[in-house]
């Protein structure tokens, strides 16, 4: 049973009766009156269920700044289904990828019979089960009652903010996306929900940005961050504060360098891989190399793969038992498509094994990861190596077990850089990986 | 061969020559358009100025009289055509932006003024048509037999030329020759840009005015469209798809299965980057080119014995098995470009949304079962910001 906080409970009914009293909406949504609803479990957890609570009751903007393993796509999902069969709302999803939008619509397929997922004509066929799939003509929600209609963003901007108008826009991995597409997604509701990792790699930008260098609200940042600096009276931030596939030590290491706004705290049940020799591989640990060729030097990529290699076979437990590890439970991520493209050759007889660029990998997570450290080869770090999005993203793909692949180098190199908010982020990484580096032999 | 040897290898072909290396076939700025060199610097009395135009003395002012000399030289946001503005380095525009922004809109510095900020804007496209570093410009097109650093200074491109004009003189031969076949789609746009500037201007609009929220968000969408189709613009290059090959951006390979409309690619490197979804433009033959043109889509990625196979829809002429064929990434879609930047302003201009207008939102509020309050009431991470 759980017990609610008292001044928590009546600050929402503060906020409840107040707000009933400011307005109300244009289409007055038609609620389902009984409690029972598929995706009723968004009420199990209050994280969740006060999501639900904001959006429900019409805050204009909700940001979910969200841990890495958090359950972004399931509160995307459940909370998409809850206001359309319980609120009777009619709701946006956009999505930043095709295959995003292909994985929240089967979620939501599981979730609610009302569900759409707007796909354009060209290309390959949606990998959707359960959800009725339709193009730019046939996308229409229910003339009463409730519905989710899922696409990814660029394909809403193609889109009639008058045909397909919502009550509320649901935007996943919301710090991929601009704060200028936001404001497309804008014209088709007057409520946005912002989901997303505000660690990860920032949206994909190809022009210049010069012209807004400095604003806090310029288009091309992510669109929760400018939207707070833009409408902070107006937004409600809710934290999710868990992390389901992090444990404790990469947790440690990861939330206070890449999240020192969003505390969180690791509720992944105990994992943990057993080498040959019946040692407790350590939950995230590295190996320093010694590195003459730059990025592209053999003896880095060839050292990943090999730890690769080495990680099969040996035994994984988790809570439902100890089985072994197969090439489908490993993960290379490399900061570099050739290098990725190296560890695939010499990878290829184990084809289950993901190898790929942080921007590949994003939003994936397997039992273990080998990591190449970004700046491995590097002697003069550059904005590319240092971006903590990339790095965050690269920390964070494993459950059980990573090894980071570095340079002995690196950590001279960093002490040797200008000082910068990204060169103090990679210098508190690499003093959690070697704090005994000054006793190295760096000849 | 990885591309840092690539580079290295027409640096070193260029220091056996004792001369620049193409990088490119093309020139990589569009012709046209009438040009004026500009170098600002420092002075003791604020900024100083020199600037010619092709064939002309060069003149000299400092502060606000900058503005005059560039007026003299035709330099206008009322003149029928823009000039391109060429320099050397990167801290002439801004200091002219400077003078700009300082100026009196209503004299007669307001026309240079505008036009300068015309510059100030479009410098962030790629044409060239608009601002013209004529460092960078010649970077792209060739290689000297030099560390790269040594490349960004004037001096080493316009060794031997005792003219201060020297950058008119390189603008003319960086230019020279075809250019880039897609560069003349970023220069309609350029010149649409100006029409609008001119209009804005003659509305009595203040180009000093910071962007709103739709005019900035259609700002970015243009940058990303130009950058988009410079970036397709250089891949229709036969040098540069050379170096390409090394990055992993165009692809040569052989067909080793065809089924239908449906090829398997077997990839001469591991490091392409298409993916599955990629749309593709492809010719039956080597990186320099071919007859037998196709367009298509990336269906499926693996890795078989070592090598990368790509699988191909392809559209239009059907590669046979064991062709040696080269791919890339598909040119964008000019048309859909502008049909996307139409949406855009189509969105932002319905001005409906508070995130659209930039206005604070007004909420509209709902009832709540008590049960969804109740259950979200325990909640520690949620924070209002009001």
């Amino acid at each position: 049973m759980r017990t609610m906080p008292p001044r928590a409970v009546s600050g929402l009914q503060e906020r409840a009766t107040a707000s009933s009293a400011v307005s109300v909406p244009s289409r007055a949504p038609e609620a389902v009156s009984g409690p029972l609803w598929r995706a009723r479990e968004i009420l199990d957890d209050p994280i969740t269920a006060g999501v639900l609570y904001s959006a429900w009751s019409g805050d204009p903007a909700v940001i979910c700044p969200a841990a890495p393993g958090a359950g972004k796509t399931r509160l995307v999902a459940l909370l998409a289904a809850s206001l359309a069969d319980r609120a009777g709302l009619r709701v946006g999803v956009a999505a930043q990828t095709r295959e995003q939008a292909a994985e929240i619509a089967n979620r939501l397929g599981r979730l609610t019979d009302s569900a759409q997922l707007l796909w354009g004509r060209k290309g390959s066929p949606p990998p959707v089960q359960s959800v009725r799939v339709v193009g730019g003509v046939g996308a229409r929600f229910p003339a009463t009652g409730g519905g989710v209609i899922v696409a990814t963003t660029a394909r809403w901007i193609y889109a009639d903010h008058d045909s397909l108008g919502c009550d509320v826009m649901l935007v996943d991995e919301a710090w991929q996306a601009t704060y200028a597409d936001l404001g497309c997604l804008g014209a088709f509701a007057a409520q946005v929900v912002c989901v997303g990792d505000p660690g990860q790699i920032a949206p994909v930008v190809t022009g210049s940005t010069t012209r807004w260098e400095g604003s806090a609200t310029a288009p091309h940042l992510p669109a929760p961050t400018a939207l707070l600096a833009a409408h902070k009276d107006a937004v409600t931030v809710v934290r999710l504060t868990n992390t389901w596939r992090l444990g404790p030590q990469t947790t440690a290491l990861v939330q206070p360098a890449f999240y020192p706004d969003l505390p969180f705290t690791s509720r992944r049940p105990p994992e943990h891989i057993t080498d040959r020799d019946g040692r407790v591989l350590p939950e995230i640990t590295a190996r320093p190399l010694p590195v003459r060729g730059g990025p592209s030097d053999p003896v880095l990529v060839s050292e990943c793969a090999t730890s690769a290699r080495a990680l099969i076979g040996t035994q994984l437990t988790t809570a439902e038992g100890t089985r072994d590890l197969t090439d489908r439970d490993v993960m290379v991520v490399c900061p570099h498509v050739s290098q990725a493209a190296a560890v695939r050759a010499l990878l290829a007889d184990l084809p289950g094994v993901m190898v790929g660029t942080a921007n590949a990998v994003q939003g994936m997570e397997r039992p273990a990861s080998v990591v190449l450290h970004p700046l491995a080869g590097y002697r003069d770090p550059a904005g590319f190596g240092l971006d903590p999005g990339r790095a965050c993203v690269m920390l964070s793909r494993h459950r059980a077990h990573a090894l980071v692949v570095t340079d002995r180098a690196t950590g001279a190199v960093l002490n040797h850089a200008e000082p910068s908010e990204s060169i103090r982020i990679h210098q508190h990484v690499w003093a959690s990986f070697y704090p005994d580096e000054s006793s190295w032999d760096t000849t | 061969m990885s591309v840092e040897w690539f580079d290295l290898g027409l640096r070193l072909a260029a220091r056996e020559r004792g001369g620049p290396v193409e990088r490119l076939r093309h020139a990589p700025v569009a012709p046209g358009a009438a040009r004026v060199w500009v170098a600002a610097s420092e002075g003791a009395s604020g900024v100083q100025v020199r600037a010619a135009v092709p064939g002309g003395p060069v003149g000299r002012a400092d502060g606000g009289e900058c503005l005059d000399l560039l007026g003299a030289l035709g330099v206008s946001i009322a003149a029928p055509e823009p000039v391109t503005l060429v320099v050397e380095d990167e801290s002439t525009l801004p200091a002219l932006v400077a003078l700009a922004r300082a100026s009196d809109p209503a004299s007669s510095r307001g026309v240079v003024a505008a036009h300068v900020g015309w510059w100030a804007e479009r410098s962030d496209f790629p044409s060239g048509r608009a601002v013209l570093d004529v460092v960078q410009a010649c970077r792209s097109r060739w290689v000297l037999g030099l560390a790269p650093s040594a490349e960004r200074s004037l001096s080493v491109w316009a060794q031997g030329v005792e003219d201060e004009r020297a950058p008119l003189m390189l603008a003319e031969l960086v230019s020279a020759g075809s250019p880039l076949p897609l560069l003349a789609v970023l220069v309609e746009d350029e010149l649409a840009s100006w029409e609008y500037a001119q209009t804005a201007h003659a509305e009595g609009r203040d180009w000093r005015h910071p962007d709103g929220t739709g005019r900035a968000a259609l700002g970015l969408r243009s940058r990303c469209d130009a950058a988009d189709v410079y970036a397709a613009a250089l891949l229709s290059d036969p040098l540069y798809r050379e170096r390409a090959v090394h990055t992993g951006h165009v692809v040569i390979g052989r067909v080793v299965e065809a089924s239908g409309r449906r090829i398997g690619v077997e990839c001469a490197r591991l490091d392409a980057r298409l993916r599955p979804g990629s749309q593709v433009h492809g010719w039956v033959g080597g990186v320099a080119g071919g007859s037998l043109t196709f367009g298509g889509e990336v269906l499926a990625a693996s890795v078989n014995g070592g090598r990368l196979v790509l699988s191909v829809a392809v559209v239009g002429a059907l590669p046979g098995h064991g062709d040696a064929v080269t791919l890339h990434d598909a040119p964008p879609n000019v048309g859909g470009q502008v049909s996307g930047r139409s949406r855009y302003r189509w969105h932002y201009a319905a001005r409906r949304s508070w995130l659209t207008t930039g206005r604070a939102p007004v909420a509209a509020r709902r009832e709540v079962p008590l049960s969804v309050l109740v259950a979200g009431a325990s909640d520690d991470g949620q924070e209002d910001q009001r």
